[in-house]
């Protein structure tokens, strides 16, 4: 794996969080939407609600009246909703509780209102009645001549204005007064004081109601719930502000973060960067040889395998030749160690020079060099060889000496001699000592000794 | 919001009316007024009609309703004191519970139960489930718990599938609930009156219509109005002239909402009844104190009225009450 793929991949997982957290965001606030949506719909049901209930009170007292179905069940879909809130964000938690125990106080008020409403309603309706069986009986009563006429008449008169002036003021224009019940005189028919003392019972109850009614009227007027849904919308309108600022808020931030992700991974490409051209030139010093520039022994022994792995799958030969420079060291004694590095270096590169692509060139000590070939036949080593020895022989003048430089070249072969990497190495340095017994500046095959 | 709308006519139709004019007038006047502000008294009663259809969920209600396993004994049934051929009450005046007391009041009827207003005489049974719930968890009743209950039903093969199949889940409190407060709640019985309000002329006898007439006359329908001709409303008993149990001193239940509440003003205060199915439903009021329907309206009259009502009105009324008496859907039947 390649040292850009491993940064590749965290590259793209860091994306892909931030993409993901983008993502995240977006369906929250959907998410936000949709309740807010939800809230929106159950306030406004509420308000629904309230002002259908309010409309039923106002009805009882109306003649669109019917009957106390309608009213219940207004008040109990009313109080279903309040008992089924959508998720409430924490500003507007308490209200609905609050909003329902207010409901609750209202429905007291609102079932007293029943019964006094019904009551009343009835008294109303009997009104005509009464005064009509009172009048009645005083026509009996008058046929019968327990009562004269006059008496006949301040009795109607009476009752005209108990009826009138009592009862009827007191439905129109909400006045207070008692009327007197009292018989203008007294009544000497038990059959009259009987409708006489009715009336007088029918009249109390229904003053009795009506004032109650009034009474429940005000309290309901006060205890109406249209504050508190007022209440419950202006605290969500600022919710929703608080949001929407919220929401603005966290985008910021994921941009901030957005912007410290790419920062970061500009840093880690250049570093990565970095590191890897110092890796590869730390590679390539820590396999050459700083002299002369070929390989040195680590480059060796790294290859070596690689060559036989090569031609073990070819089913090819590889030949080492170990190189050792014979003279070397009086060129050194004499003409100081500058002069002979110069020369090694001369030698290196012709060496290098004469050899093949595939073919590798290593210097693996002072005077010793390895030469890997691949692909080569015995005969053919042997010439490479030549070629090499004559390469490394050279005539040196100094203070009218002659200094001799050639060198012994020892030769093993893969895999006729060894099939092991570390054997052919060693084998080549044999031949090569033996090169050396055999009078120098020659060549000697491991196989003929 | 002014209550005062109607009342407000009133001047409209007194402008006409001068000190010497005769009573008489008045009294026209007056029932011209009363019959506009109430001409909308057509719709004080309202019909109903079967549920659309018959679920297995009421079916398995059923099943439960009439079984005796939901007593501790398996001697009771919900329909020991909920019985159909008695308007869904029980024909004594107060029912022995399995604790061997009498019930503290009269059986209400379980037919037409109210889905939007409070149950039971004094109106402290806020639902149905709620009903079920105190019945249960009383244990008087019926002598089971909810749990003893629960795994008493768990042991029966038939219900543990007929639960699976209807609810898809196991024999709860839940499950039970449901299935028994559908079916409650589908026990509606259309009456032939319900059948003149659609309608059908023919429905009813003409003795009906007069008594339906008196029945609006009188001021019945002030209280006993809407769906079920009552259960909607609370009203104290002796309105107009206090009302004492008949041979025998106000007791603690007598005193109706009252227990509920502890308030004063609720004191004799309770749920009007809804008349549906009366006829069959005797013994009335509360207290199961009346045998005859007849006594009741008179009672009523005087009480919650003021007024005596002649023997042939009675009668009449009577007549209308029994228009009232309707059937439960035949799949609804044990
Ligand atoms: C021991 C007799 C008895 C048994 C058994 C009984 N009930 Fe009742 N039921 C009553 C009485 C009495 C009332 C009236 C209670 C009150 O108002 O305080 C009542 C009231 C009710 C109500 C309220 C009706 C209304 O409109 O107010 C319902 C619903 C009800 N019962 C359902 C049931 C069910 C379901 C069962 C079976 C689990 C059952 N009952 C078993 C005696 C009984
Ligand atoms: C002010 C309201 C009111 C008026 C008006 C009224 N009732 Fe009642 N009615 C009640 C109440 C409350 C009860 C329950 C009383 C009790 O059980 O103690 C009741 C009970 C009844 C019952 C018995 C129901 C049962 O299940 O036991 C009948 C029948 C009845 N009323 C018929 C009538 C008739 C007929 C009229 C007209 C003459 C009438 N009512 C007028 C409030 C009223």
């Amino acid at each position: 794996m390649s040292v850009y793929t491993r940064f590749l991949i965290p590259t793209f997982i860091v994306f892909f969080i931030i993409l993901l957290s983008y993502n995240y965001i977006e369906v929250q606030a959907v998410d936000y939407k949709t309740q807010q949506n939800q809230i929106h719909r159950y306030i406004s049901k509420l308000e629904k609600a309230d002002a259908k209930l309010d409309r039923q009170i106002l009805r009882m007292d109306s003649w669109y009246f019917s009957n106390y179905d309608n009213v219940n069940l207004v008040y109990k879909e009313y109080f279903n909703i309040l008992d089924k809130p959508p998720l409430l964000p924490e500003a507007l938690k308490d209200t609905v509780p609050k909003i329902k125990r207010s409901l609750k106080a209202k429905h007291v008020l609102i079932e007293k209102l029943k019964s006094s409403n019904a009551i009343l309603r009835n008294s109303v309706n009997y009104l005509p009645e009464l005064v009509n069986v009172v009048d009645l009986d005083i026509d009996v009563a008058l046929g019968k001549g327990e009562i004269n006429l006059k008496q006949a008449s301040q009795l109607r008169h009476s009752v005209q204005n108990i009826v009138f002036h009592g009862v009827t003021r007191q439905l129109i224009s909400r006045v207070n007064v008692k009327p007197d019940l009292t018989p203008p005189i007294q009544i000497p028919s038990p059959l009259l004081e009987k409708s006489w003392y009715d009336m007088q019972k029918h009249i109390e109850v229904l003053i009795k109601y009506k004032q109650r009614d009034e009474d429940l009227t005000v309290q309901l007027e006060n205890a109406q719930l249209s504050g508190q849904l007022e209440t419950l919308n202006i605290l969500f309108a600022g919710h929703l502000l608080s949001l929407e600022e919220n929401q603005k808020l966290q985008k910021w931030w994921l941009i901030g973060y957005f912007l410290v992700a790419v920062v970061l991974i500009i840093v880690l490409f250049l570093a990565v960067r970095y590191y890897r051209n110092q890796h590869s030139v730390h590679r390539l010093e820590s396999l050459t040889d700083p002299l002369t520039g070929l390989g040195n022994r680590r480059k060796l022994t790294e290859q070596i395998p690689v060559y036989l792995a090569k031609a073990r799958q070819n089913d090819d030969t590889v030949g080492v030749l170990f190189i050792d420079l014979d003279g070397f060291k009086s060129v050194n004694d004499n003409m100081g160690h500058k002069r002979g590095d110069q020369l090694l270096q001369e030698i290196s590169a012709n060496m290098q020079a004469s050899l093949r692509q595939n073919d590798l060139i290593t210097r693996i000590g002072g005077d010793e060099f390895v030469v890997v070939i691949p692909c080569a036949s015995a005969s053919n080593l042997r010439r490479i060889a030549q070629n090499l020895i004559s390469i490394c022989t050279i005539k040196v003048d100094y203070m009218n000496k002659e200094l001799n430089v050639s060198a012994s070249v020892g030769v093993s072969c893969f895999p006729d001699d060894t099939r092991r990497p570390n054997e052919l190495l060693e084998f080549a340095d044999k031949a090569m000592y033996q090169a050396k017994l055999n009078g120098k500046s020659c060549i000697a095959f491991y196989i003929d000794i | 919001m002014s209550s005062c709308f109607t009342w407000r006519v009133f001047p409209t139709l007194l402008i006409f009316i001068t000190h010497s004019v005769v009573l008489r007038l008045l009294a026209i006047n007056l029932a011209i007024f009363s019959s506009l502000s109430f001409a909308h008294q057509e719709a004080a009663i309202t019909p109903v009609t079967w549920p659309d259809s018959i679920t297995p969920q009421m079916l398995l209600g059923k099943q439960l309703f009439f079984d005796v396993k939901l007593s501790k004994d398996n001697q009771s049934s919900c329909a020991t004191c909920h019985q159909f051929d008695k308007g869904g009450s029980i024909p004594v005046d107060r029912p022995f519970m399995f604790n061997g007391e009498k019930t503290r009041y009269n059986s209400t009827s379980i037919f037409n139960l109210n889905q939007d207003y409070v149950l039971g005489w004094l109106g402290h049974i806020s639902t149905a489930q709620d009903q079920l719930n105190r019945l249960m968890s009383g244990k008087n009743v019926m002598g089971l718990s909810w749990s003893e209950l629960v795994s008493k039903l768990q042991a029966d093969a038939q219900y543990v599938a007929s639960f699976k199949k209807v609810f898809n889940a196991p024999i709860s409190m839940g499950t039970i609930t449901r299935a028994i407060v559908s079916y409650e709640n589908a026990l509606v019985t259309p009456a032939p009156f319900d059948r003149y309000m659609l309608g059908d002329e023919s429905a009813v006898s003409a003795d009906v219509l007069e008594g339906y007439d008196l029945f609006q006359r009188y001021g019945c329908i002030a209280c006993h109005q809407g769906r079920n001709v009552g259960s909607n409303l609370l009203q104290k008993i002796g309105i107009v002239i206090p009302f004492q149990p008949i041979g025998k001193a106000l007791s603690v239940a007598d005193l109706g909402r009252y227990n509920f509440t502890n308030k004063p003003q609720d004191r004799q205060v309770f749920r009007v009844p809804g008349l549906r199915n009366i006829e069959k439903s005797g013994p009335y009021l509360h207290d199961g104190s009346i045998a005859e329907l007849s006594q009741v309206i008179k009672l009523m009259g005087t009480h919650q009225l003021g007024r005596d009502i002649p023997q042939s009105d009675v009668n009449l009324i009577e007549i209308f009450l029994q228009s009232l008496t309707g059937k439960v859907h035949p799949d609804l039947l044990p």
